[in-house]
């Protein structure tokens, strides 16, 4: 039988919501809910803000007959959310409670199906039963003051994984 | 599981007569073809036949989720000493390359 995958949003290292169908919001607090509390807003010049960090992780919710291996996540390599905005992506082996203080990892946007981040860099073991699997990516988004005020079309992540 | 993970199955017949449809219970050296079949039939089947040209290494599926729409498709891929076989299973289509290409969509 056939393994099914779903994407989820991280409140810790084997917690959080399902966001396979939905979406993820950078916010001015730890918070998964996509609505318009904590907006991200434009400084002033010579400041970046940045949001909350993000975790992502895969979750099997249905085990593969034998496994599932060589996870990957990469964005379309083009950064559509103008100009003063970035988001930056790292992957890791554990989860760091949400806060703006991160600053590290790279463009997400360097990430694309060429050069995709690996998944399972850190818990390299092959998927076989249900559950939190793979490796934690971490986002931030940093808004700077040349970047417009108003609802950004939202940018979208690609997941994959292969099956046996 | 949903429904473009079931678009194609697959059934390998080894040179023994067995047809295997699941696991990895055979040396890829005995496969001498392998089949997809789709569970529509408005999707074309379609069957490697490993004579004596090239020879089956292995398969995998590869599937790929969009965060907010979820899986969008499924390519199975077949690696042969020669190439690789990719279908895509929303489709039908199939991609022959380089026997070390990794597709990515």
């Amino acid at each position: 039988m056939a393994g099914a995958m779903k994407i989820y949003e991280c409140s810790a290292s084997m917690a959080g919501t399902d966001k396979t169908s939905g979406t993820v919001r950078f916010k001015l607090a730890d918070d998964a809910t996509v609505n318009q509390s904590n907006p991200m807003t434009i400084p002033s010049d010579n400041y970046v803000r940045p949001s909350y960090t993000k975790h992502l992780r895969f979750y099997c919710a249905t085990a593969p007959s034998q496994k599932i291996d060589n996870l990957q996540a990469y964005s379309d390599g083009s950064n559509t959310f103008g100009a003063g905005i970035s988001v930056n992506a790292s992957v890791g082996s554990g989860f760091n409670a949400n806060a703006t203080t991160w600053g590290g990892g790279a463009d997400l946007f360097g990430y694309d199906s060429g050069t995709p981040l690996n998944m399972d860099a850190y818990h390299t073991a092959s998927v076989n039963a249900t559950g939190f699997c793979g490796d934690l990516l971490k986002l931030q988004l940093k808004v700077a003051s040349p970047a417009s005020p108003g609802a950004l079309s939202p940018e979208t992540l690609t997941f994959s994984y292969d099956e046996i | 599981m949903g429904l473009i993970e079931e678009l194609y199955s697959y059934e390998i017949e080894l040179r023994d007569g067995r047809i295997i449809i699941d696991k990895n219970d055979f040396k890829p050296e005995e496969v001498v073809r392998i089949t997809y079949k789709p569970k529509s039939k408005v999707l074309p089947s379609h069957t490697l036949i490993f004579y004596k040209d090239y020879r089956y290494v292995k398969r995998f599926s590869r599937t790929f989720m969009k965060q907010g729409r979820g899986v969008f498709e499924r390519v199975h891929c077949v690696i042969t000493d020669k190439f690789r076989f990719y279908l895509f299973s929303t489709s039908g289509k199939i991609l022959i390359v380089d026997k070390n290409y990794e597709l990515y969509i």
